[in-house]
């Protein structure tokens, strides 16, 4: 089943505390769908090993200092 | 000195200012006029700081007077987006929540402005929360395009483009957390730096996305540009991901002055897949010309293969969600009915995530930046894409509530740019001609993490045998 559903978006929007117009909870759960489904396609490659430092890899990736070219 | 004195690059006022050819006074004085002549026409700025302004200008042509320079930008009038805190004055960020909100602090990078001597002479308009890349705002009113009001002026730095664009100020601060420097730059044909997560800090910045926000300059030139970011770059202990190990400042205006070598032994990748996808025909003309150029210089075009940007793109998304679902979590609860009704909208697409979504996207980040690394920079130093695959649309045709169309629309919009910031890769925006119709039409070059000096001077030695940035609305209205 595609998720989130629009009961899975009327209970975040209940923890969260915001009011929501009727209806809303399914078109919300209409955008988020497609873009879960792309993000899944990747996220099951993800592994142990895989860097929560973003920064670090930043650097290690990192151009020459002050080089152009 | 006569003419338009503010026609002239940020660099060469600033030195005509430090020489004592031109004052400071009549600099401000000049840059408040046309900001006033123009406000009904494009809704650039929030607030016109005038008194202050002109104090300001008045105690800089009296320490030149006496030999004295501040720095660099010593005497010369810029404007910043409605989100970069000055202490003791109101930063509306766009909306009607923030109308009366003061701020107890002032932003690293204003404050590196000020030691370098720039005025500030207002607050510029900008996407409500900058939570969106049209420009339009239903608080302060939408920022008009100054190549034509009918059509966008991007955003959300909307008045930043629009004030550098019209030649009211020499440059302009913005932020890009998706496209928001880019795509206006793009949209008002002047040029703008997307810069290195962690490069700038955002110290004292309105927040919209931790986890992707950058600040980055709004200039008519390049040289301009990398004048700017010589002085905003570098670490600041106050923003907790700014990088510990930037760059020496002076290599941006070094790598300037290489743009009039040859670009031989350079390599610029033109991407296959993804951002050469629904690219409009007028748009990809203009683009092969900028090529072309490039080429003419010496560098070698390559073409490059595209890795799965689609799912980076996802991931910005998932992790903007995230992001705006806490920063915005307790005025949702406690004031929704404030937002404007399309703010409301975007900001409740952010339910839409999970925690295991955003998590599951942060992790991504490293190994979807070695992966773009080694599938793009290994085969070329620096990317040439477009920034938007058609032409600047009109107004009316965005003028779209929440649903489906809007984030079809806005996706669109930002596709060739998010991905990007998910990079945490700089990228520079630079005109490259106008579609037909008559609207400008920008590129985006990107290279490595820190890799700004290397766009700068490709930049550079572009704008050195182009003059698509020295064309100037202004003209356009008055032929």
């Amino acid at each position: 089943m595609d998720r989130p559903t629009a009961e899975d978006i009327d209970s975040a929007a209940q923890r969260a505390g915001w009011p929501l117009a009727p209806g809303r909870a399914a078109q919300i759960a209409a955008a988020a769908q497609p873009r879960i489904a792309a993000f899944d396609k990747v996220r099951a490659s993800l592994d142990f090993d895989d860097d929560v430092n973003f920064a670090v890899v930043l650097q290690q990736t990192r151009h020459a200092d002050g080089a152009a070219s | 000195m006569s003419g338009d004195v503010l026609g002239m690059t940020l660099t060469a006022a600033a030195q005509a200012v430090a020489r004592g050819d031109l004052s400071s006074l009549a600099l401000t004085e000049a840059a408040i006029a046309r900001a006033k002549a123009l406000q009904s026409d494009f809704n650039a700025f929030v607030r016109i700081d005038e008194a202050q302004a002109l104090a300001d200008a008045r105690a800089c042509d009296a320490e030149q007077a006496q030999g004295k320079l501040r720095g660099p930008l010593h005497g010369v009038p810029l404007a910043y987006k409605d989100m970069f805190y000055r202490k003791g004055t109101v930063s509306t960020c766009g909306s009607a929540l923030r109308k009366d909100w003061v701020s107890d602090t002032t932003a690293t990078v204003v404050e590196k402005l000020d030691a370098a001597g720039a005025i500030q002479i207002g607050t510029l308009n900008m996407t409500e929360f900058a939570y969106g890349p049209t420009g339009q705002n239903a608080f302060l009113g939408d920022a008009r395009n100054p190549w034509n009001r009918d059509h966008i002026t991007g955003g959300s730095s909307s008045g930043s483009a629009v004030s550098t664009a019209a030649r009211i100020v020499f440059g302009a601060l913005g932020s890009d957390t998706a496209a928001s420097v880019r795509i206006p730059s793009a949209l008002c044909g002047v040029t703008g730096m997307k810069t290195t997560h962690g490069l700038v800090s955002r110290a004292g910045c309105m927040p919209l996305s931790a986890s992707l926000d950058t600040i980055g300059p709004l200039t008519r030139t390049v040289e301009d540009n990398a004048l700017l970011l010589s002085i905003i770059a570098g670490h600041d202990p106050r923003d907790p991901v700014s990088a510990a190990n930037s760059i020496a400042p002076g290599a941006y205006l070094e790598a300037v002055r290489r743009g009039s070598e040859s670009l031989a032994g350079l390599r610029i990748g033109i991407p296959v897949g993804y951002f050469d996808r629904q690219v409009d025909p007028g748009v990809a003309a203009l683009l092969k010309a900028a090529a072309d150029a490039c080429a003419a210089l010496g560098a070698e075009l390559v073409g490059v293969q595209m890795p799965d940007l689609d799912a980076v793109n996802a991931a910005g998304i998932l992790l903007s969600w995230g992001d705006v679902l806490s920063v915005h979590g307790k005025q949702m609860r406690e004031r929704s009915g404030e937002y404007s009704p399309q703010t409301r909208g975007r900001i409740e697409l952010s339910l839409g995530v999970g925690a295991q979504d955003y998590i599951d996207a942060q992790r991504y980040r490293g190994r979807a930046l070695r992966q773009f690394v080694d599938a793009v920079f290994t085969r070329c130093d620096a990317l040439l894409t477009p920034t938007l695959s058609f032409p600047v649309p009109q107004l009316a045709e965005v003028d779209v509530t929440g649903g489906p169309a809007m984030m079809r629309i806005l996706d669109e919009i930002t596709r060739l740019m998010r991905p990007i910031n998910v990079l945490g890769l700089p990228a520079l925006a630079l005109p490259v001609g106008f579609t037909s119709n008559g609207l400008p039409c920008g590129m985006q070059l990107i290279g490595r993490p820190f890799a700004e000096p290397l766009l700068y001077r490709l930049g550079a030695a572009y704008q050195g045998v182009t003059d698509w940035h020295t064309r100037s609305p202004l003209d356009r209205a008055a032929s």
